[in-house]
């Protein structure tokens, strides 16, 4: 049993729990596994026969919860259990018997004993069709989380530091170095929103102000071609440099045109497509430029080792249970605002959850949704592969592997491609400025399938953090066709509004209660020690810190 | 000695014993339900019902009021179910207890009952 997480550290056992373990051992549990059965949604109840009632053997009861006594296998109900351990000495601990948990008859409460669970579970991976089951139970493969920490480490740094303190002291604010204008450029908002959180992601920025991005050699440069590397390389340099006066960031749009032909245009663009086109264009250039590295699978170009996670997917057939499951890369999660509806009609009767005028969504609450189990439409059956026919089954995304920089991405634009129309959503939603996605993890979210275990899942990883801290915010106003971007920037406990040229101090108020279209977190350390390098000088009172230049935007 | 013999000999089962033992309509409807299959899909059908229309969340935010008023250390679980439960019945929505009710008169006119 590893521990982990302390949300998951195995609690004490009682003491009755523990005299009985002394005692029995896990003969008990051993001769329980057999009648252990599971059902394809994840349920394991003790069942003797198919179908005989289980009874309290005390008052014939079969309505309340039964519990099967563990050394005399004996049920009693739940107003019996403590007759029956007065009646024979030592007959504590017993199984509730529909969920197959433990229980402690006189601390008339759950216990959990690691053991127990794992021969429940092993039971029912016994049982599943194959090793298709979604759950494997192989000691945890030897992952590259050690590598992704080390490249982690590279990306951060003590050049920073040396880099930050011989930096141009004209500036002579006290605004976090870093902190630049972008002049609008006609209708690129949505590029220099996108470009101030690039800006100040902590493993990203590492990387091109730390030189680690070598410009001096780069081929294509030598050969007059574009580089969008050396392109954003020299960007990070202007914005860094301590100048305030806005920048225009003319060189990195056409290198990025040149890239992007087809979104090469003076009309607003997508912030997100920009943002994936983007990394698309870094991955790109820096596959060409160097040799892959230990052909692991994994891609070492600076976007994916900054921002690519892996999604897991599972699919479960309904009937029998079989999963399969799939890993696909991501570089950032898309996910549908959660409006607190439920598909079920009566609700005007009993109102559970407030109407939809009065339910806020919330980061959680997407993300929650963005795991939930969905069941596939009857257009989507899916081919079991141990049914050998098209079944109905259940969906279930959760996360295998979170990146440095997570990108949550929230699907305001709704396009219709049948009814050519798009609409924009303006919902508001909340979102925390500290998150930990431990509950979305491919090892929450499987875990949970199965009740309270106390059981390791394969993945569960013992040093990955899933605190993360927000470090920009992307927001939207207006509409689907003429809106505009702005970027909020969390640095150094203050907040920056950066729209367009025009950079100011906000409060926390202002950020929460904007509309959001991208959140950018970082994990913890990371983000905590990037603000650490953040210089800050005394400002001298007369002088305007940043100057816009006039007519832009 | 005999006379002790029988005026020690346990009291004859009364007549009340017996009726008990007579199964009742409802129980005979649960044994063919189960028997049959049917109960255990209607449980995850309702188990299902209740995920969706959020009474679930409801029951764990509840839950989780309740420990965090009483401490960690001083619930247990038969404290919750004694607590939790007339409140979850109270409030099934009854879209979902007409879809039940449904299914099983539903069963019974097919089991000939």
């Amino acid at each position: 049993m590893m521990s982990r997480n302390s949300m998951y550290t195995n609690p004490k056992p009682c003491k009755h729990l523990a005299d009985y373990k002394l005692r029995h051992g896990l003969s008990g549990y051993n001769l329980l596994q057999e009648q252990i059965r599971t059902t394809p949604s994840g349920k394991s109840s003790v069942k003797n026969h198919q179908t005989e009632i289980p009874r309290c053997c005390f008052c014939n009861g079969y309505q309340k919860r039964l519990y099967l006594c563990l050394i005399c296998s004996s049920i009693s109900c739940s107003s019996h259990t403590l007759l029956h351990s007065q009646c024979e000495n030592g007959h504590d601990i017993a199984v509730d018997i529909e969920r197959s948990e433990l229980y402690c008859v006189l601390c008339c409460d759950q216990v959990y004993d690691p053991d127990f669970d794992k021969i429940v579970m092993l039971k029912h991976l016994m049982d599943l069709p194959r090793s298709g089951n979604g759950v494997d139970v192989s000691a945890g493969r030897r992952s590259s989380k050690r590598r992704r920490l080390c490249s982690a480490l590279e990306l951060d740094l003590k050049k920073t530091k040396q880099l930050v303190s011989m930096r141009d002291l004209r500036a002579k604010s006290c605004y976090p170095l870093g902190l630049r204008g972008l002049n609008n450029l006609g209708s690129t908002c949505f590029m220099n929103s996108v470009l101030q959180a690039l800006l100040h992601a902590p493993p990203f920025r590492n990387y091109f102000l730390t030189g680690q991005r070598n410009h001096e050699v780069c081929r294509k440069r030598s050969s007059d071609r574009l580089c969008l590397l050396c392109d954003i390389y020299v960007f990070f340099s202007a914005v860094f440099s301590g100048d305030r006066t806005p920048y225009s960031p003319a060189q990195l749009l056409y290198s990025w045109w040149q890239h992007s032909a087809n979104l090469a245009s003076y009309e607003q663009q997508d912030a997100h497509e920009f943002f994936i086109s983007m990394l698309d264009g870094i991955h790109e250039n820096g596959v060409k430029a160097r040799s892959p590295i230990k052909d692991t699978g994994e891609c070492h170009c600076v976007a994916h080792r900054v921002f690519s996670g892996q999604l897991r997917s599972d699919v479960t057939c309904m009937s029998c249970g079989y999963t399969s499951t799939t890993y696909d890369p991501f570089m950032d999660i898309s996910l549908n605002l959660d409006t607190g509806n439920c598909p079920s009609t009566d609700l005007a009767n009993k109102s559970l959850k407030p109407s939809d005028n009065t339910y806020v969504s919330t980061l959680l609450g997407c993300l929650d949704l963005f795991t939930k189990p969905e069941k596939l439409g009857s257009d989507q059956k899916f081919f079991c592969e141990n049914c050998q026919e098209r079944q109905d089954s259940v969906k279930q995304m959760s996360i295998k592997r979170l990146p440095l920089v997570l990108c949550l991405h929230i699907k305001r634009f709704e396009h219709f491609p049948v009814r050519r129309m798009s609409r924009k959503i303006d919902r508001y939603m909340q979102f925390p400025f500290c998150l930990d996605m431990n509950p979305y993890l491919s090892s929450s979210v499987v875990r949970n399938r199965f009740g309270n275990r106390m059981f390791a899942f394969e993945g569960d990883e013992l040093d990955t953090s899933t605190e993360f801290e927000i470090f920009a915010v992307v927001t939207h106003s207006g509409t689907l066709d003429s809106g505009h971007y702005v970027t909020y920037l969390h640095l150094k406990d203050q907040w920056y509004k950066c729209d367009d040229a025009w950079i100011t101090a906000v409060e926390e108020e202002v950020v929460r209660a904007s509309q959001c279209y991208m959140l950018f977190y970082a994990q913890k350390m990371l983000y905590y020690k990037a603000n650490e390098d953040l210089v800050c000088q005394p400002v001298s009172p007369r002088a305007d810190p940043f100057l816009p230049i006039a007519g832009c935007c | 000695m005999s006379l002790r013999n029988s005026v020690n000999r346990p009291p004859t089962p009364d007549a009340v014993e017996d009726q008990e033992k007579e199964p009742t309509l409802q129980e005979i409807i649960n044994i063919k339900m189960i028997e049959s299959g049917e109960k255990e899909k209607l449980m995850e059908l309702l188990r299902e019902r209740l995920v969706e229309c959020g009474w679930k969340d409801e029951m764990k935010a509840l839950c989780r009021a309740y420990i965090k008023k009483k401490g960690t250390n001083n619930v247990t679980v038969d404290d919750l179910v004694h607590v939790i439960t007339p409140k979850g019945r109270a409030s099934i929505p009854d879209s979902i207890k007409t879809e039940l009710l449904l299914r099983i008169r539903a069963f019974l006119a097919s089991a000939a009952l």
